[in-house]
């Protein structure tokens, strides 16, 4: 048996890789993440900067600073004044935004009740902890930004994180569509599939052609993961929501192959199948959209039970690092079930006569 | 060599095969004849194990093996090279690297498709691929073989190289099984004849016998006569003795 699967794997690669549709697939998974956190990035405001800032105090470190931002070229959009009465300066909407130190630590302030002075004082903190801070040598400073802060800095990543699992299962489902349309519908719209059958027993093909579209499909699935942490500088909480991000997405992409050769099973003609893993492409990444954007309750008992979305729901709490084990293992549990009954099934359907008719 | 027994097979509604049986014979060519639509691919496809009986029995001896060949109806895969698909089917087989290598030389001095079986198959011309479909039916040396009108679609170079292979085959001691509507393969290559008509076989006869039936030697017509006629009362009258 294993001799004769490993000869069909080895038919099915050099029919992949001669084929230019495993490029394109290679190049969506690998810059798909790019793409969008470039797309992110110029999609979310990013008004160019112009800030009033006041130095509140006359101590040494602020005189640097203050020097260091008035002396540095690149700063003419900064305007900078040294001030006594900067709250009062705020309050009235004359300064954007208060450099203050207190007990050695430096934060930027801004006017709470103003849009304009919160959101240019987020990007000047970025610009002002990487470009003004690091020039002057003052070790016993700190710089602590606000919760605000530190969102606006990380945004596009934020968005792309959210964005995330329905790109994923978007890249994995439509990944092994275009070579799953092959594996059976074109065999039967070529009629190879008669010789194919006449020349070994029917189970052998279906795990020959099974584990050759599970491996393109992981591999596809490790370029786009390694793509996205890349892109979004590690967005995993710990390395354990990473391996645990590449569990989920392994069996999502064994399902989502199984899925895909099983619809190409069914079809006579390669367009029908084309079609039909179309649609199986948009429902579970639809239906991620709705879960990650909790358009859908993610605890509804539909959600736990169904395979495949409970998976995502699961991968896309992961990733975000507030993920339940026993949901988690529920959810795997479920998948794997999922992929053995549906194993089954392809075992006695490639067994009939269904296959040629 | 073959034993089919009282053979049925319907798709849906529809009688295909009633109540068949029909026995093949080793070292001898039988053609399979009838109108389009008799069910002549759906009985090799029976025979080949493509497709399963509804009832009736298909009997071989055990160590006996098939090779199948159907026609007009297999295509090969395009982003191989011919050589890669017969390798391919090959190993299928269970056949080793080396004997393979030295099966395919076999076969290439008869079917010569050394200029082109190193070109995707995408390339091929209609008679190319039949070729290669050939190779791959026989890569294995079968004791029996089932081919499927083999020269329809192929232009007239083409179906010789076709007929040649198949006399090839027939010098071997190679039982065949060849379903055609083409005259000549009928009354030159066959050593009997099979006429299938409503799902049964109408007429078993070796092909000189069927042949002195005819009172002009006008074979065409002959045979579109049988194939309209009264088929199963005549039947008697193509019996070897």
């Amino acid at each position: 048996m294993k001799s004769i699967v490993l000869t069909i794997i080895k038919r099915e690669f050099q029919e992949i890789f001669r084929d230019k549709t495993c490029i394109i697939l290679i190049c969506i998974s690998t810059f798909i993440f790019p793409i969008l956190s470039i797309g992110l990035n110029i999609i979310v405001p990013n008004k160019s900067l112009h800030i009033r800032v006041a130095v509140e105090s006359q101590s040494d470190v602020c005189t640097d600073i203050f020097t260091a931002i008035q002396s540095n070229p690149d700063t003419q959009y900064i305007d900078i004044i040294q001030s006594s009465n900067a709250y009062e300066q705020l309050k009235n909407n004359d300064i954007d935004c208060i450099i203050s130190i207190k007990d050695h630590v430096i934060s930027l302030i801004a006017n709470p009740y103003s849009y304009s002075s919160i959101s240019s004082t987020a990007k000047f903190a970025e610009v002002f902890e990487n470009v003004y801070l690091s020039s002057i040598n003052h070790n016993t400073i700190t710089f602590r930004m606000t919760d605000e802060q530190q969102q606006a800095i990380n945004m596009p990543t934020a968005m792309v994180t959210i964005f995330a699992p329905a790109v994923f299962v978007m890249v994995i489902f439509q990944g092994v569509s275009g070579f799953a349309n092959d594996m059976f519908a074109g065999e039967r719209e070529r009629k190879t599939i008669e010789l194919l059958i006449h020349s070994t027993k029917r189970p052998y093909i279906l795990f020959g052609k099974l584990i050759a579209l599970a491996i393109i499909s992981l591999l596809n699935t490790g370029i786009a993961l390694f793509s996205y942490s890349l892109s979004c500088r590690f967005p995993f909480s710990s390395p354990l929501s990473a391996l645990l991000t590449l569990v989920c997405l392994s069996i999502l992409s064994i399902a989502a192959s199984l899925i895909s050769l099983t619809v190409s099973m069914h079809c006579k003609k390669i367009r029908q199948a084309q079609f039909i893993n179309e649609l199986f492409t948009l429902l579970p990444t639809g239906m991620t959209v709705a879960v990650c954007f909790e358009m859908i309750n993610r605890n509804h008992i539909l959600v736990r039970i169904m395979p495949i979305l409970n998976l995502v729901s699961s991968f896309s709490t992961v990733v975000n690092g507030n993920w339940n084990i026993s949901e988690l293992i529920l959810s795997i549990v479920i998948s794997i079930a999922f992929i053995i009954l549906l194993i089954l099934y392809d075992i006695r359907y490639i067994n009939s006569e269904k296959l040629i008719l | 060599m073959l034993q089919i027994e009282h053979l049925f097979k319907n798709f849906g509604h529809q009688e295909i095969i009633k109540d068949l049986s029909l026995t093949i014979h080793k070292n001898e060519i039988t053609a399979l004849i009838g109108k389009n639509g008799a069910g002549k691919t759906t009985l090799i496809r029976l025979i080949s194990g493509i497709l399963q009986p509804d009832f009736g029995k298909i009997s071989f001896p055990k160590d006996i093996s098939i090779g199948v060949h159907l026609g007009g109806n297999s295509e090969l895969y395009d982003n191989l090279t011919g050589e890669e698909s017969i390798k391919y089917f090959a190993k299928l087989k269970h056949m080793p690297a080396t004997l393979i290598d030295k099966r395919i030389n076999e076969l290439n001095d008869i079917l010569k498709f050394s200029e082109f079986f190193r070109a995707p198959a995408r390339t091929y011309s209609r008679g190319m691929r039949q070729k290669i479909t050939f190779a791959i039916s026989v890569i294995h040396d079968p004791d029996f073989l089932l081919l499927d009108e083999p020269t329809t679609g192929l232009d007239l170079e083409a179906a010789g190289d076709v007929v040649h292979f198949i006399q090839y085959l027939k010098t071997n001691k190679k039982a065949i099984f060849i379903s055609t509507h083409n005259v000549y393969e009928i009354s030159e290559l066959s050593d009997r004849i099979a006429l299938l008509s409503n799902g049964k076989i109408a007429v078993d006869s070796p092909t000189s016998n069927f042949f002195k039936s005819c009172a002009h030697n006008n074979k065409i017509e002959f045979i579109i006569d049988r194939l309209n006629g009264e088929t199963y009362h005549e039947k008697h009258r193509f019996d070897d003795n």
